[in-house]
């Protein structure tokens, strides 16, 4: 199995299984593509989750269920995999890694740079990605979290996403100013 | 190699050895966020579009990349020498 069927495996279970979630990072960003031009090269699909134990315990379920290791802080997460251990994950904001099939990297993070949960989902975009709803977070947010960062690869990101943005947006309008 | 193709990856491995982020936080600017805007509000960026193209896409680059074949190695700086030396 490729990754991008690995992906939109995990991605139908967690919505089959009501996990609340968004897509963020570059994977957030090239499911806002409008065109190939768009789209960006990534190691690792990031999903972004709220602070709540039950919730990421269903979203360690489905993983488990379609066969992904699941690692934190560079660890096998311990067993049982419970509520209380989810608690304590939660509570540290600690990120969980998903291995899947084909060498896909998937991180559950519950952290997203400048943004609660909350709001980013209630302005969240749904696509349809192999018949799935898949709930991604807006453009303005992934990149406004990307600037907040402030990492090299950030740095490069951004500046080749705005050469793309206007490269590929209709020139029909005013000179943007700045 | 061809002397076209050797300089132009010196001058690649030069950006990446001299490359640094500019110092400070990230500040987007004006322009950039409205780009960002105007691209929010095209109708390929609505919820209920179709992305299944996406990761196919990617997927199929992926393996171009992966059946690539190297025809050039990156000499090691300590393994370089200059005439006389």
């Amino acid at each position: 199995m490729d990754q991008g069927s690995s992906f939109d495996a995990l991605v139908s279970r967690l919505v089959a299984g009501e996990v609340r979630f968004v897509v963020i990072g570059v994977w957030g960003v090239n499911l806002h593509a409008a065109s190939g031009g768009l789209t960006f090269r990534t190691y690792d699909r990031d999903l972004f989750l709220p602070p709540d134990p039950r919730n990421l315990l269903a979203a360690w379920r489905a993983c488990e269920e379609l066969g992904f290791d699941l690692t934190s802080g560079g660890e096998t997460l311990d067993i049982p995999r419970d509520e209380w251990l989810a608690s304590r994950i939660v509570q540290r904001r600690a990120l969980t890694r998903a291995e899947g099939p084909g060498g896909l990297l998937v991180d559950l993070t519950l952290v997203m740079g400048g943004f609660e949960f909350d709001s980013v989902w209630r302005e969240r975009r749904e696509f349809v990605v192999s018949g799935v709803r898949v709930p991604v977070a807006r453009l303005m947010h992934i990149v406004t979290s990307k600037a907040l960062a402030g990492r090299p690869k950030d740095h490069l990101f951004l500046a080749t996403h705005a050469e793309a943005l206007r490269e590929l947006l209709p020139k029909d309008e005013p000179p943007l100013a700045g | 190699m061809d002397p076209q193709l050797k300089a132009a990856l010196e001058i690649l491995e030069k950006a990446e050895r001299e490359w640094k982020p500019p110092p400070g936080p990230i500040v987007l600017s004006d322009e950039y966020l409205r780009l960002v805007e105007r691209y929010e509000a095209l109708p390929q960026s609505r919820s209920g579009v179709d992305k299944t193209w996406v990761g196919r896409l990617i997927d199929d680059s992926e393996r171009e990349l992966g059946s690539a074949i190297r025809t050039w190695t990156r000499e090691a700086p300590s393994t370089r020498s200059s005439p006389g030396s």
